[in-house]
């Protein structure tokens, strides 16, 4: 009787390329051998790593949106961004495996009565063993999309996700970049210190305590950037928080920062929400200026403080200004900024928008006033428009 | 040997259709092999079909057989069991000089044919075919838990690879026992 793994290897190529990786993921925990095989023969290009999304647990917004439940986290493989982006696998922590009522899980799908291609059937007692960590779990079917969730007990919850990242970039020979989307106030599913390439807030109209942030920071250190729409604080983040030296930051939500504490941040890009008053952000902004203007920072490209409503005329008190001079820096600045994209909802759920977008150009610096670094030579421009401080700091790259 | 006319009905010459007879080619008669698998039932099969078999098509391009020397030396593939040579005749019979569909609902569901069936084919490198049946095979498994996978792949657990493992090691090992027990009896 043949075998699957005695197939030619021309064979299991072709029956890899028909099979998705959820398919393969699976496949993979049959045995080691299996694993090996589809590690020598099976590979997706392009990618750009994974992604980890957590389901939003903020009421008003999965009442509305209904469209992951609010336990369910899911790990997806990165394409493109868009459409080609595949879901590969999806888990729930339960009390106990063994009275877990699989109708329940499913009702909201029963609800939209779509059509069920895949059986709703528990498949129980699947034991495996990933990196040496030993799983216990359920398994059932998506029955519209037959995409997998396994169901564990609730002890797997810290190890597994970062584990199952791992073991899926081992396997498919990714990008070992990891994206997630999460909420703030769960980080469950962060074990210990935790790279993460791209991090997503998901909204919440509950507001968190700002300590919560610092622990969130302390555990998953952000190699590029954090974005955030709604998330507010009772406070702002501490002074040592990990949050400042992440590189890109995009927060559009009350609390977080004080505009007197904007030059702890040390990274490139951030757009940041304040409702500092008046006099205070000015006097405050000034203050940031005049600390760039003294200090050798030459990592910062573009701050925007959203939220600012005074006047420029005190901006730049003791601060030696000029106007655009063509010969110094072009009329436009080139933006380097990763925020294309901030997790948004829609009727239709969660999902990516263009993350700046203003209505106007606001990279024109035609009309924005420079500031001059005495110390080497970095040109900043500086403008207000709309209640919105920008500053654009013109490396030699740009010039 | 018993005989059975696979694609007969397909060598019947085409009727000329609304092309001017002077601007039609001249009908070349289409020429027929004969193969047999381990069961020795010989498909006489068009060359026109078996062209969808790389290997087959290699073998027969340059042979010029005639009808009688080519039914006297039936093309013997020992290694495929009778019914499944049968499905692939009937496949190549099915779509010759036709476009291939991108689905093919008549592959056969159960697992030990269909995994004959892909063996048959890539040993006879048909690509369409080959790429309908590891498609089905794919099939077998969707919606289905690693368990499931491995009893319908028939994926040995790791437990049964080591201990298969350990077994080949310990038959090599006796194999070369014996020989060098062999080599030494020989010397002496």
């Amino acid at each position: 009787m043949v075998k699957f793994l005695s197939l030619p290897y021309l064979v299991k190529d072709l029956v890899f390329k028909e099979m998705e990786p959820r398919e393969l993921l699976l496949l993979s925990l049959c045995s080691k051998r299996v694993q090996k095989s589809i590690k020598q023969q099976f590979r997706i290009e392009p990618n750009k790593g994974f992604r980890i999304t957590c389901g939003n647990n903020s009421p008003e917004s999965y009442k509305i949106y209904r469209y992951q439940d609010v336990d369910e986290k899911r790990l997806e493989l990165i394409v493109d961004h868009k459409e080609n982006d595949k879901k590969v696998i999806n888990w729930k922590y339960v009390n106990s495996l063994d009275n877990l009522d699989l109708l329940k899980e499913f009702k909201f799908l029963n609800d939209l009565n779509v059509k069920k291609m895949f059986d709703i059937e528990l498949k129980s007692g699947f034991i495996f063993e990933i990196n040496g960590l030993r799983c216990r779990c359920s398994i059932s079917f998506d029955p519209e999309s037959g995409i997998p969730t396994l169901y564990f007990e609730k002890n797997m919850m810290k190890k597994w996700p970062m584990e199952l990242h791992k073991y899926c970039v081992d396997l498919f020979r990714t990008n070992s970049d990891l994206e997630m989307i999460m909420n703030l106030n769960d980080s469950s599913d962060l074990h210990e210190p935790q790279t993460i390439k791209d991090l997503y807030l998901h909204t919440s109209f509950e507001n968190l305590n700002p300590k919560i942030a610092d622990e969130v920071f302390e555990k998953a250190i952000v190699q590029n950037s954090l974005t955030l729409i709604k998330q507010d604080l009772e406070g702002y983040v501490s002074d040592d928080s990990k949050f400042w030296k992440i590189p890109n930051v995009l927060v559009r939500s009350k609390g977080w920062v004080h505009t007197r504490d904007l030059f702890r941040f040390t990274g490139k890009n951030a757009y940041f929400f304040t409702m500092s008053g008046p006099r205070s952000i000015t006097q405050d902004m000034n203050a940031f200026l005049k600390h760039w203007l003294s200090s050798d920072n030459t990592t910062l490209e573009t701050i925007i403080v959203c939220g600012y409503f005074s006047s420029t005329e005190d901006l730049f008190d003791g601060i030696q200004t000029s106007r655009w001079d063509p010969e110094k820096r072009p009329a436009r600045y080139v933006s380097n900024t990763p925020f294309k994209r901030s997790l948004s909802y829609t009727a239709a759920g969660s999902v990516f928008l263009p993350g700046l977008n203003f209505g106007f150009d606001y990279l024109d610096c035609t009309n924005a006033i420079d500031i001059v670094r005495e110390s080497d030579g970095l040109i900043a421009s500086v403008k207000r428009r709309d209640s919105i401080f920008f500053m654009f700091v013109w490396h030699s790259k740009l010039l | 040997m018993s005989s059975t006319e696979q694609g007969t009905s397909s060598a019947a010459p085409a009727e000329p259709t609304t092309a001017p007879e002077s601007a039609a080619a001249p009908e070349v008669p289409e020429s027929f092999y004969y193969v047999h698998g381990k069961d020795k039932v010989v498909h006489k099969v068009s060359a026109g079909a078996l062209q969808h078999s790389a290997l087959i098509h290699g073998m027969i391009s340059n042979l010029g057989y005639t009808e009688e020397q080519a039914k006297a030396n039936p093309f013997p593939f020992e290694n495929i069991d009778g019914d499944i040579l049968q499905m692939v005749v009937d496949w190549c019979n099915q779509h010759k000089g036709k476009p291939t569909p991108p689905e093919d609902t008549n592959l056969p569901k159960q697992k030990e044919k269909l995994f004959d069936l892909v063996l048959a084919v890539n040993y006879l490198e048909i690509k369409e075919l080959l790429t309908y049946c590891c498609k089905q095979v794919a099939m077998m498994v969707k919606g289905k838990s690693p368990e499931e996978i491995r009893e319908i792949w028939m994926i040995p657990t790791d437990a049964e690879d080591e201990a298969a493992e350990k077994e080949a090691k310990k038959r090599a090992g006796k194999e070369a026992a014996g020989e060098t027990a062999a080599a030494a009896g020989d010397a002496k």
